[in-house]
């Protein structure tokens, strides 16, 4: 008895097919979009308090390291305590709705909750001193903040794109008075001592080096 | 839907009874078959019925818990998990989150100040060391110090008031027991402080006396008892009998007049890798047992040189000696180099000894003797011109120390005339020298670094 008709044997070679294809497609969809590049980049978190870089750092002028004063000394470059935003906002817009977090951070004593932003996996081990020792400027991995409203991931922070700058630190390297100079670009003095500067320097390239 | 096939647990006489597992067995029949209902999707059983566990069955919770893991795993490719960043309002001085903190402080030890070096991470202390300037610990703690790191932040403390509520304690708030401690002070008040007894640790905190003033002047009936289970009482009263003052003892052995060294001659000890007390009860140690030995006679007694501590082939337990002790004290290889300059170098080369006892005729010649010394003072050991067990009166060795500045002399005691021979020579050659002549005293055992 027949309960098949004739043209379903083709049925398998079209399913392999098909799975073929479809696998080829999911695991490149995978690859592409489930990659740093695409789920880090762009990340902008909506802050407690909206506190907007593009005014503080361009056109207020402060420098990176008013706030994020430790960020040569520890591994963490810090968020900095309500006490440092009350040192002038206890004088300007002291009744500015935005700035009502801060205020009753100051009176209770609780830390304001900042959102967490830029990450790396607890497996890789990250000092910010050592970087900026090294003469890696902020700009170098956290893009224009100094353009920013709102602070976004703008490198993927991946390990390929860490590795990248430990083989060839050259491009990101800067003096250290320049560190947190936003718009700083090489000049032929620079350009001339950087051989030096890099061969110095030796960053790790093996695993323990951040996975310790 | 079910394809699991219902429980039966109706008993058939004769035939041996059937279980799973130990409830199965031990359970009425009847009872299991209800549990069994209730297990069941759609069972027999009407849901109002089931008792609130059962509620969600195996299969549904299974179901569940597979898609919300699921659901994890995509959620956790997509967006990380929102993490916040708290940082302080109100920021301690001198604090760099991630970067601990060392500092000099003391503790009391029976009434006594024990300087302490504290390293402290994010405000929590983590270690404690002796402070090496405080002039009385001199660097030293005891596990007492050890532990003040538990005193100061102990998870497995209590971490907020408790009361007690017939046999139990339960947790109360800050404000009840401020009110129950207040009950007591006026309590207390009323009677001003009559029945009221402190028991404190002996101290000489300016903090403490203040506080103690400040509650008897509001509570003058109140006592106080000083009382410390393990204290320097005994210590203190032989201090009052010998200089009619409870001073504290403090040692320098850098001071002491007379020095003891030792000549082990541990080599007539050693057998099978174990030094053997033959003539006191028979008792025997390893390497590790004598530089403990060692390392607490040093500590009690001004002991600055110890010849053939150990065996002369226990290499291993002689450089383990030197790591102890060897800055401290003058390890002098006698069996052990036989001053036989391959010894000596091997020695060096090992980190076995300090210093090495000579003796002219032990290698032959006068031109080997002097090259031993050398290289020993080369390698920074220190040299002991020694004589012979059954001398003759020849003072050869007496101008040999004085010569090579070796600065030490190992001829015995001041008996026996070829003994009392070399130290005639000795007074003979300072009087030559008069004016030029030095006498390094302790500090020759000095010359090898910081020993």
């Amino acid at each position: 008895m027949q309960i098949f008709p004739r043209q379903l044997n083709l049925l398998p070679l079209a399913l392999g097919a098909a799975a073929l294809v479809g696998g080829t497609v999911l695991v490149l969809a995978v690859w592409i979009y489930a990659a740093p590049h695409n789920l880090q980049v762009g990340y902008a978190p909506e802050q407690p308090v909206p506190y907007s870089h593009r005014l503080h750092v361009q056109e207020l002028g402060l420098d990176c390291r008013y706030c994020h004063a430790n960020v040569e000394r520890a591994g963490e470059a810090m968020v900095p305590p309500t006490q440092t935003c009350m040192g002038c906002h206890s004088q300007i817009r002291t009744d500015s709705a935005m700035l009502q977090p801060v205020r009753d951070s100051w009176e209770t004593g609780k830390a304001i909750e900042w959102v967490r932003v830029h990450q790396v996996p607890d497996h890789a081990f990250f000092d910010h001193s050592v970087h900026l020792a090294a003469g890696v400027g902020c700009v170098s991995c956290h893009g224009r903040v100094d353009q920013m409203e709102v602070v976004r991931i703008e490198e993927p922070l991946s390990m390929g794109w860490c590795l990248d700058c430990h083989r060839d630190p050259g491009p990101n390297l800067r003096p250290r008075s320049e560190i947190t100079n936003m718009t700083w670009e090489p000049d032929e003095a620079w350009l001339a001592q950087i051989g030096e500067r890099v061969s110095s320097l030796e960053p790790p390239e093996h695993c323990s080096g951040c996975h310790r | 839907m079910s394809r699991r096939k219902p429980y039966v647990f109706t008993e058939s006489s004769g035939a041996p009874k059937i279980w799973r597992n130990l409830e199965d067995k031990d359970l009425d029949p009847k009872v299991l078959q209800e549990m069994a209902e209730e297990e069941r999707p759609g069972g027999f059983v009407a849901a109002a019925q089931l008792v609130e566990k059962s509620r969600l069955g195996r299969r549904d919770f299974l179901a569940v818990t597979g898609a919300t893991s699921a659901m994890m795993v995509f959620e956790g490719c997509v967006r990380r998990p929102v993490e916040p960043i708290l940082p302080y309002a109100n920021s301690p001085e001198h604090l760099v989150p991630g970067i601990p903190v060392h500092f000099a402080t003391v503790t009391q030890r029976e009434g006594d100040a024990l300087g302490l070096l504290v390293t402290s991470h994010d405000g929590r202390p983590t270690k404690v060391e002796g402070n090496p300037n405080h002039p009385a610990s001199q660097g030293a703690t005891d596990t007492l110090a050890q532990i003040l790191v538990n005193s100061v932040y102990d998870p497995d403390r209590s971490q907020k008031p408790a009361k007690r509520e017939g046999g139990a304690l339960v947790d109360a708030s800050y404000a009840e027991f401020a009110k129950a401690f207040e009950a007591l002070i006026a309590e207390h008040r009323a009677t001003q402080g009559a029945g009221l007894r402190f028991l404190v640790q002996p101290s000489t905190s300016p903090t403490f006396h203040r506080l103690r003033q400040a509650v008897r002047s509001r509570l003058p009936q109140a006592r106080f008892h000083v009382y410390s289970s393990v204290n320097m009482s005994n210590a203190r009263e032989g201090a009052r009998i010998a200089f009619g003052r409870p001073h504290t003892a403090l040692i320098d052995f850098e001071k002491a007049q007379v020095v003891l060294a030792l000549d082990v001659a541990a080599s007539e000890l050693y057998r099978d890798g174990r030094y053997t007390f033959k003539k006191s009860g028979g008792g025997s140690k390893d390497a590790e047992g004598m530089i403990r030995l060692y390392a607490d006679w040093v500590r009690q007694y001004p002991i600055r040189s110890i010849e053939d501590g150990l065996a002369e082939d226990d290499w291993a337990g002689w450089a383990l000696l030197t790591r102890e002790l060897g800055d401290r004290v003058q390890l002098v290889g006698d069996d052990l180099f036989v001053t036989n300059t391959a010894r000596l170098a091997r020695g060096i080369a090992e980190g076995v000894g300090n210093s090495i006892l000579v003796k002219v005729n032990q290698i032959g010649t006068l031109t080997e003797t002097l090259e031993a010394i050398a290289m020993a003072t080369a390698a920074g050991f220190t040299s002991v011109i020694s004589h012979r067990s059954g001398e003759t009166e020849d003072t050869t060795i007496a101008d040999l120390a004085v010569a090579t500045n070796a600065g030490q002399i190992k001829t015995g005691s001041a008996a026996r005339t070829d003994r009392v021979a070399k130290y005639n020579q000795l007074l003979r050659i300072e009087e030559a020298l008069g004016t030029q002549a030095r006498y390094p005293g302790a500090a020759v055992f000095r010359s090898r670094g910081g020993a």
